[in-house]
């Protein structure tokens, strides 16, 4: 575990290790997977269903270590990335590798004795989703590579729910599909306005490559069967009036800052405040829908 | 060893050993808090709680 640094060779430090599992990213798994897991009918003993949200945050610790790990050529070309470990040189790439291997087969495993074997068999394909499918295969090859890599940030509280319960049912496939569908929006309007910096690393995303009409009909197309997804949990009677009517005035802001990046017609980044409102809040939406559905849930429960 | 094979200087000697100890102390602190979690995990899967 070392890197070469100038003409010495230095052990990475612990905080680089930190910085490869992206933890900002780890806070929302952890959240979402939080959610799922309170909002499952049953219990859990506290010390299992705190395991089961540490083998979650690690799994995601993991496929972000074994991301940064095959991307670090791509992340030295993005201002956004290049100071991450591997492109500036602090850390080897072997290092990496073995750090997000021995996480993944540690929170599976884990997961599997402490839990049970359905929830650490849906981390283990969610970990291998996000480092293979997204990583390696999908985002560099087509401009949809989001919108099916969303899926493995979708699993969290599909584990959650499934470390309780011990199997999947309709709810938690709409959590599943909510996150899904959330993630085009979310992404795109990002690349929206970072689209200089892509299009410099060879990211093939879709402003890059199919422009920023394309990207922004889309982002309002993907808005509408995710606010539909967001609202079916009360609509089909599994959540009361509380969730309901959150649900519905929170999806009523998203869709109108939709509809208002769809109308703005500018190209600079600096014109595109739409854009930025609506990757903003996409991230409080996110944040407060799940806590209102867990909060609604245990309520009802 | 540096590129050119020659000794690090006191400094770098003292910088390696700052981030192998720091390194050292993490992974005795994982370890720790990996047993008491094992030991938890057992306990409760026992249903003493």
């Amino acid at each position: 575990m070392t890197t070469a640094m100038r003409d010495i060779i230095l052990p990475a430090d612990w905080r680089d290790f930190w910085a490869l599992t992206k933890p900002r990213v780890m806070s929302l798994v952890v959240f979402t997977a939080l959610c799922g897991l309170l909002a499952a009918p049953g219990h859990i003993h506290p010390v299992l269903g705190f395991t089961a949200i540490l083998c979650i945050a690690v799994g995601a610790g993991a496929s972000g270590a074994l991301n940064q790990w095959y991307e670090h050529d791509i992340d030295a070309k993005m201002v956004r990335t290049a100071k991450r470990p591997l492109p500036d040189g602090r850390m080897d790439r072997q290092s990496a590798l073995h750090f997000g291997v021995g996480l993944a087969g540690f929170s599976v495993v884990t997961m599997g004795m402490a839990v049970n074997w359905l929830s650490a068999g849906i981390l283990a394909f969610s970990i291998f989703f996000y480092a293979v499918v997204y990583t390696i295969w999908l985002k560099r090859f087509t401009p949809q590579n989001i919108v099916i890599g969303g899926a493995a940030g979708a699993f969290p509280p599909v584990i959650g729910w499934a470390a309780v319960t011990g199997d999947v049912t309709l709810l938690p496939i709409l959590l599943f599909a909510i996150i899904f569908l959330w993630t085009p929006p979310h992404f795109w309007s990002l690349a929206l306005f970072m689209k200089a910096d892509y299009a410099a690393a060879g990211v093939p995303m879709l402003p890059v490559v199919s422009g920023q009409k394309v990207t922004r009909n889309q982002i309002f197309a993907y808005s509408l069967p995710m606010a539909a997804a967001a609202i079916a949990p009360y609509a089909l009677g599994m959540t009361s009036w509380l969730y309901g009517t959150a649900a519905i005035l929170l999806n009523l802001v998203f869709l109108a800052l939709a509809f208002s990046v769809w109308r703005n017609p500018a190209t600079e980044a600096s014109a595109m405040k739409p854009e930025k409102r609506l990757f903003a809040f996409s991230i409080l939406y996110l944040f407060l829908l799940f806590a209102l559905f867990a909060g609604d849930r245990m309520l009802m429960l | 060893m540096t590129s050119e094979e020659r000794p690090y200087t006191p400094e770098e000697t003292k910088l390696i050993r700052q981030r192998q100890a720091a390194r050292s102390r993490i992974m005795a602190a994982l370890l720790v808090a990996m047993c008491i979690l094992f030991f938890a995990i057992t306990v409760a899967k026992i249903g003493f709680w």
